[in-house]
């Protein structure tokens, strides 16, 4: 019954972030449109419901997530900054170093390795070729003993795990 | 003022990504070219469009894209690579290649 409770809160959940959405992409309050987005946005969220586990709900209604969420973000445009110098640097010198490197990463759930994955292929000079239990990355400029995930394992931990 | 410095620096960045898509000779070099103009040129576009219609409708509406765009470029990027590298692709120059032989069978 618990569980029930649970799942149909997160439903609610998805459905109040994508009516949201819907609404500030729209922008017209005319209750056609409002009454499209509510059916849609209902249909949408029963359907990820039934056929996922999705989880990103728990994440979004929490503000200690939040918070970490918001400090994630600003390291992520400082790494952001510097990898978009260095590889600015790597087009005009013509120096680069490729390699493949192998990554294992700490997160346990899928959600956190994807969104450790997510972080590394966008930022530039770094890009994820294959993943699995491990995570294989193909880097521009490369130097033995570089460890890529270091910011984004330290604090991607404590959003999501 | 802020828009436009955005915007130049948003140039700037396009134009040495489409300089890398032509001196990188591979593919997989040629990602990271092409992922600095879309990360650098387009999402700084877009910041700077939101900044200069500040509390309008606009300015929602273009961080909106900044927020799906964060979502979906990854995906095509990783899409891309990793289909060039189950094709058998191999990349150039390698200085380490912990991913080596088991999956792209030409390159052995």
């Amino acid at each position: 019954m618990s569980n029930f409770l649970k799942q149909s809160l997160r439903q609610v959940g998805t459905f109040l972030v994508l009516y949201v959405a819907w609404v500030l992409f729209t922008y017209s309050f005319e209750v056609q449109e409002l009454a499209v987005g509510f059916a849609v946005s209902f249909m949408v969220s029963v359907f990820i419901h039934k056929y996922t586990e999705f989880k990103v709900v728990d994440y979004i209604f929490n503000p200690f997530k939040v918070f970490h969420f918001v400090v994630y973000i600003i390291v992520f445009l400082v790494v952001e900054i510097q990898s978009h110098l260095s590889v600015a640097k790597a087009i005009i010198t013509g120096n680069i170093n490729p390699a493949i490197v192998k990554i294992s990463p700490e997160f346990n759930s899928d959600m956190g390795r994807v969104f450790l994955a997510n972080s590394i292929t966008l930022t530039p000079g770094t890009v994820s070729v294959s993943i699995g239990k491990s995570l294989y990355v193909h880097c521009l400029s490369y130097e033995n003993g570089d460890k890529i995930d270091y910011l984004f394992t330290k604090y991607g931990l404590r959003v999501a795990d | 003022m802020i828009s436009e410095l955005l915007l130049y620096l948003s140039a700037v960045s396009m134009f040495v990504g489409a300089v890398g898509l032509f001196r990188f000779k591979d593919c997989y070099t040629r990602i990271h070219a092409a992922t600095m103009i879309s990360v650098g040129g387009v999402m700084l576009a877009l910041v700077a469009l939101a900044i200069d219609t500040v509390w309008t409708v606009y300015s929602v509406k273009a961080m909106l894209i900044v927020i799906f765009f964060m979502l979906t470029n990854p995906v095509s990027s990783h899409a891309i690579v990793n289909c060039a590298h189950r094709m058998g692709i191999c990349p150039d120059n390698l200085f380490k290649d912990d991913l080596g032989r088991n999956v792209s069978r030409r390159c052995i």
